[in-house]
């Protein structure tokens, strides 16, 4: 079963617009891409911790193609 | 919807009443905490299931880290790296939340020196994320709430949310009340303690941290019922605290809880004790247990004993003074009428003789229909602050900008009076507790008046159903909340016009004897649903429920952390939530 949808009746206001060309188009791999944003997106709000201390990370592999890298932040100054 | 047939067992299934949880089930005897099947946390880290309720953003950034882990390694300079845990990047983007300097109190620890035995906090379910883990703050954690709290505001970290909380058992707690002063000089430090760590020296250090207010779980004055009922094993530190809280002039209530094995006479000899010592309303809380509950308590039927403490409590309040109310209070005050529950020792209400059981028809010349409208004229102006949901039933507002002058219009055996008090009435501002307390919006002329539901809420609930045009809607409440609930219907009409079905949700996730709308869960109403479905032959096209079960939660999550919304998702029918706050007294 699905989520209710809204049905309050309230005025909405915040909506928000998807960028115009899904990602599919402009991406070559999809999905390595959707984990990247994931990535990008949540390093903007926590730091990744081993034995309560924080690890510095730059890209990540796909576990079935670890001789991957994939930039998280693909602008990053060499 | 969608023509859909609810299956009430397929709900009911996953809350099964599991009977024999306790170990002490069939032997009678009592146990200690059942250890909950928690994964330890390591030291240094946190565990997530305190702030569920509170901010659960923090366990969706987990739940996403862990998955994508699963998946993707992540690398520093093209070398694999581990991760075990994570912290926010910007601490100070997190604090929000409402809280207050009480609250920031609170989280000193999460650890108790008794073990009660009816304390509901060893009744949880397994899955209940509000556990008793056992926690002290460190110092950092208390210095980075303090540093991020703004009193304008009331706004800073996100609370942790555990169950048991001695604030005293943290060896440092009158250090962390000196830093608190310093933040906020005038704001009202409140706070629930059993009483077994003030001593005479920590009460005098408290003396010139005011505002202060205890609500200090006294319980019982019996030193063998402390020893087996409560096990206390520090003398009579608690018993003569009251005596100490006196000395010091720092204003208290006290708590007590009816239970099978607390005798009458005690509850009596507890109530003359704070009552000498001038507390300044003393709670009686009727006893119940969830299922949990490690002991033997089949036997124990709520229905028999609750109405004996009640009659043993009319039997013997005029002999002291001092307001005694019951909790629940809906259990014995079944109507809205704003009548007085209580005056405190010489206050301003008190001096005027205005008593219990007056009824007050009108403040500054406007009308009063019901006890809520009377506590908001009393407290018009005054500032709405947010009370913690570790510190519920105690008072947490002060410095009022509340009305000053009060002409209030009572009636007492059918003759109207007219009476004109002061709220810092200097007659009353010297005495103890009142001068004390003359500014908390709970004690507003020293007028005790206990919270029901609002008519606001049955006009919120009518909009509801004539906006999403409802032709047969079901309405949940509690067991407790009924009979008031049906009062006020009757009495206006609310659903007039309406084809509408007032049911009870039964407290099945905490199972046992609990009947209390707060403590009720998704799943609980979840089943409600199934059982009207089942019962009738037939879905309503709206399920209408209350607000309150949800109030732990800013994010509208019940106890066990689920969003309300989940009970649509389950059972495909329509449902709205309904206003309306938790009772504080
Ligand atoms: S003092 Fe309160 S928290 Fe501690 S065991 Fe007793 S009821 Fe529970």
């Amino acid at each position: 079963m699905s989520l209710p949808d809204d049905q309050s009746g309230e005025p909405y206001v915040w909506r928000f617009l998807l960028d115009e060309k899904p990602a599919s188009e402009v991406i070559a791999d999809p999905t390595v891409e959707l984990l990247r944003v994931q990535w990008e997106q949540l390093l903007r709000l926590c730091v990744p911790l081993h034995d309560g201390q924080p690890v510095k990370v730059s890209s990540f592999a796909l576990m079935r193609a670890p001789e991957k890298h994939i930039a998280i932040f693909p602008d990053d100054p060499e | 919807m969608g023509g859909r047939t609810l299956d009430a067992t397929t709900a009911g299934d996953r809350v099964e009443p599991v009977r024999d949880r306790s170990p002490g089930h069939k032997t009678g005897r009592s146990f200690l905490p059942t250890p909950t099947r928690r994964r330890r946390v390591p030291r240094g880290y946190e565990s997530v299931d305190g702030i569920i309720l509170t901010e659960p953003r923090i366990e969706a950034i987990r739940k996403e880290l862990q998955a994508i882990l699963k998946v993707a390694q992540l690398e520093c300079d093209g070398q694999a790296v581990e991760v075990d845990g994570f912290r926010l990047r910007e601490i100070a983007d997190w604090a929000d939340y409402p809280t207050s300097l009480s609250d920031i109190f609170w989280h000193l620890s999460s650890v108790c020196n008794f073990s009660c035995e009816f304390c509901y906090e060893k009744g949880n379910p397994a899955d209940l994320p509000i556990q008793n883990m056992p926690r002290m703050a460190t110092h950092e954690e208390i210095v980075t709430r303090l540093r991020h709290y703004d009193p304008r505001s009331g706004r800073g970290i996100f609370s942790l949310r555990t169950a048991i909380n001695e604030p005293f058992a943290n060896p440092r707690a009158i250090d962390y009340l000196r830093l608190m002063r310093e933040k906020a000089p005038d704001e009202l430090i409140s706070f629930v303690t059993n009483g077994s760590y003030l001593t005479e020296e920590v009460v005098k250090g408290l003396g010139d941290l005011q505002p202060l207010f205890f609500n200090l779980s006294i319980y019982s004055v019996d030193p063998y019922v402390r020893r087996t009922v409560l096990r206390d094993r520090k003398g009579d530190t608690a018993v003569r605290a009251v005596e100490l809280l006196a000395q010091h002039r720092i204003p208290f209530m006290t708590n007590l809880v009816m239970w099978p094995s607390i005798p009458f006479s005690d509850m009596e000899n507890t109530i003359a004790h704070v009552a000498e010592n001038r507390a300044a309303v003393v709670r009686v809380c009727l006893g119940g247990n969830s299922r949990y509950l490690p002991g033997d308590w089949e036997d124990f039927r709520i229905a028999d004993y609750w109405p004996k403490v009640v009659a043993e409590v009319e039997r013997i309040r005029d002999r002291y003074p001092i307001p005694i109310l019951i909790e629940p209070n809906s259990f014995v005050r079944r109507d809205t009428e704003a009548v007085v529950d209580g005056v405190i020792r010489d206050s301003p209400a008190d001096l005027a003789g205005i008593r219990r059981g007056d009824r007050i028809h009108s403040v500054n010349g406007v009308a009063i229909g019901s006890r809520m409208q009377l506590i908001s004229e009393l407290r018009r102006g005054a500032k709405n602050m947010f009370r913690p949901p570790g510190v519920v039933g105690m008072t947490a507002q002060v410095h009022s900008r509340g009305r000053e002058t009060v002409l209030l219009g009572v009636r007492r055996d059918g003759v109207d009076r007219t009476y004109t008090l002061e709220r810092h009435d200097p007659r009353s501002i010297g005495t103890y507790p009142y001068g004390q307390i003359s500014s908390f919006d709970d004690f507003v002329l020293g007028l005790i008046v206990t919270d029901t539901l609002r008519y606001s809420s049955l006009k919120s609930a009518r909009r509801i159903l004539e906006h999403r045009k409802a032709r047969r809607a079901l309405v949940l409440t509690s067991e407790l909340i009924l009979p008031i609930l049906r009062y006020m219907i009757d009495k206006t009409g609310a659903f007039a016009g309406f084809d509408v079905h007032v049911r009870v949700a039964e407290n099945r996730y905490f199972g046992g004897n609990i009947n209390i709308g707060d403590l009720l869960v998704v799943e609980d109403f979840v089943h409600a649903i199934g059982q009207f479905v089942e019962e009738t032959g037939d879905t309503p096209d709206l399920v209408l429920i209350p607000a309150s079960p949800f109030a732990t939660s800013p994010w509208v999550r019940d106890l066990t952390g689920k969003p309300w919304t989940d009970i649509e998702r389950l059972t495909g029918v329509p449902v709205e939530i309904v206003e309306c706050s938790p009772l504080v007294f």
